[in-house]
């Protein structure tokens, strides 16, 4: 970026960033504001929906030993996350490198994403045992078809014009790969893992939930089987709002990394 | 020189990680039958008094979820687990291998729940009305049982699947009109939140019906081939629940020492009316007695719930409760 661009782009930036936070936090506060309205019907006991304030209060008495078990569940939704994304990257190019194969893989994945995980998740806790390792591949298998489908579109974006253009100046695999799939892929790739990153935490949740030692689903499943409702509702809101991190941490790196796509939606 | 040093130290770390291994306690899994409560104190005494670490045993605790022990034991994935005879009996006859070792409350403490309002007060009251539970056949045939015996028509129930709602929940927002409960968890919550109910306890009803709920069980394989650590394991566990008997209030304490998600005063409500049911009849901790198992069984052929006959003996046993070498 020289420095006549700069200057044109950051002033538009601040203005967006000054509006924006605002409107954010008046969404929020029309939407905790609908709940505590809700809440308080009188036919709506705190058994079927606890007040935002008793959610805030159960939260903050119970900090400590939610944070114990976030970390848990942040632990298996981050290293699903990256396995999941070094292998959809490899499919991926592997697809890309063979049209037959290619189309042989895509298939098996989207048939993969009709398996009902809620019944299958049982059995794979029994291959794998209750350990961070089940949890692992279970948020990876969720983590996978997102990033990989999104690569390998992104491969497909990659014009043979571009290729040839390479080849006849007499470049290497490598450089084909450094000067034209990387960049053609990169957006792909974030747009797969944001889609991910959401899906990671939740998919580590719902390991836990289905059985195991530490982490929020394991804190759910103990909270609503000791009819404490209020403690359910604050530990999905910790799982939203960690969820919401690990994505806005995805989106940050992938505007780093694909500065040309930022230009191109400003 | 320096490939030489880095295989001497990886030879020394090996050889410390397998004198470690030789050395150290052995690492047990046990796995819940459902989340902490206080039908497990006695493995969380046991776990925090050290009673498991006296016996050289580093027990890990685990939550299956709807993944059931009873696999998870008989696979091995645990060497130990929370079951309930029910489970055990279906399995036998499924071809698993698991064995119930010992029983934690000696007799079964769930029941048929309604609220006052529904106007239930009997099995008969039953008729016409919706039953909400988990859509299995085992509750149905549960249902039907209990209904024949008072003379009731069972055909006339809606059965309804509530899936995780928890019962007085679901009765409360008219989901269903009675449920099968633990009186010992669901039944002092629902006394806790002030709701009026009427309870019928299944041994109520009849012999049949009073089985082992919840049992210890492992595999036939850790009988066979580790039967000191099923010995050792079950007399830091009798140990545990013999505390938690003696002293209901210091258990309940433990529990949520352990399990500080639970719910304190219902811990301590129902650890005050469970503990003295841990033991009964002047038996040690943990005894099961074989004609239960074989009334279970005869009934569970009877209403199809199993499709042959299972061999009572090899389902369950007392030779590894401390002191008991017979009994059976």
């Amino acid at each position: 970026m020289n420095q006549r661009e700069r200057q044109i782009s950051r002033p538009g930036r601040a203005a967006r960033r000054r509006r924006v936070p605002g409107l954010w936090l008046a969404g929020v506060i029309l939407f905790v504001g609908l709940w505590q309205v809700v809440s308080l019907l009188p036919n709506v006991p705190p058994y079927v929906l606890p007040s935002p304030v008793a959610t805030l209060a159960a939260l903050l008495s119970d900090g400590r030993l939610i944070a114990s078990h976030l970390l848990a569940t942040l632990l298996a939704a981050v290293g699903g996350l990256a396995v999941a994304t070094g292998a959809a990257l490899l499919v991926a190019t592997v697809m890309n490198a063979s049209r037959a194969l290619g189309e042989v893989i895509y298939v098996q994945m989207v048939l993969s994403q009709s398996v009902p995980l809620i019944a299958i998740a049982p059995i794979v806790l029994i291959w794998f045992g209750l350990g961070a390792f089940a949890k692992l591949v279970i948020v990876s298998f969720v983590c996978f078809f997102p990033i990989a489908v999104s690569t390998y579109e992104g491969f497909q974006t990659v014009q043979t014009e571009q290729l040839d253009l390479l080849e006849t100046m007499g470049a290497t695999r490598w450089q084909c790969y450094r000067h034209v799939f990387v960049p053609a892929t990169l957006p792909g790739i974030f747009a797969g893992l944001k889609i991910a990153s959401t899906y990671s935490v939740l998919g580590a949740v719902v390991g836990e939930w289905l059985g195991g030692t530490k982490g929020m689903g394991i804190y759910m499943t103990r909270a609503l089987q000791s009819f404490r409702t209020e403690r359910l509702f604050a530990a999905i809101l910790v799982v939203m709002l960690a969820s919401f991190c690990l994505f806005a941490c995805v989106r940050w790196v992938g505007r780093r990394l694909n500065p040309w796509v930022e230009r191109r939606n400003v | 020189m320096n490939l030489r040093r880095l295989c001497s130290l990886v030879l020394v770390a090996v050889a410390l990680m397998a004198s470690g291994a030789v050395a150290g306690p052995v690492r047990v899994q046990v796995a819940l039958d459902w989340a902490p409560n206080t039908n497990h104190t006695g493995l969380y005494a046991a776990l925090q008094l050290g009673y498991f670490a006296e016996e050289g045993l580093k027990v890990e605790i685990v939550e299956p979820g709807p993944a059931s022990s009873v696999q998870l034991t008989a696979t091995g994935k645990s060497a130990f687990g929370i079951s309930m005879q029910e489970y055990v009996t279906m399995a036998r006859a499924e071809g698993i291998p698991v064995v119930s070792i010992a029983a934690v409350v000696q007799h079964n403490t769930s029941g048929f729940a309604a609220l006052t309002k529904t106007g239930i007060h009997r099995a008969t009251d039953f008729e016409n009305r919706r039953y909400g539970g988990w859509g299995q056949d085992l509750e149905k045939r549960m249902v039907e049982t209990v209904m024949e015996k008072e003379g009731a028509d069972a055909s006339t129930v809606t059965f309804v699947n509530i899936g995780e709602i928890d019962a007085f929940t679901a009765a409360r927002r008219g989901l269903a009109d009675f449920f099968w409960i633990f009186y010992g968890w669901e039944g002092i919550n629902a006394i806790l939140q002030g709701l009026e109910f009427s309870f019928l306890p299944l041994p109520g009803f009849s012999d049949v019906l009073d089985y082992y709920t919840p049992v210890v069980i492992t595999s036939e394989e850790t009988i066979a081939e580790r039967p000191e650590l099923v010995r050792g394991f079950l007399r830091a566990l009798s140990k545990g629940y013999r505390y938690a008997m003696s002293d209901p209030g210091a258990a309940a304490v433990i529990l949520l020492d352990q399990v500080p998600e639970l719910e304190p005063l219902l811990v301590a409500a129902s650890q005050a009316w469970l503990s003295p049911r841990y033991i009964d009849e002047g038996v040690p901790w943990g005894t099961q007695r074989r004609e239960v198992w074989e009334r279970f069984a005869g009934w569970a052929l009877e209403n199809g719930l199993i499709d042959h006959a299972i061999d009572v003996d090899s389902a369950f046993t007392n030779a590894y409760l401390p002191g008991g070498a017979s009994g059976e």
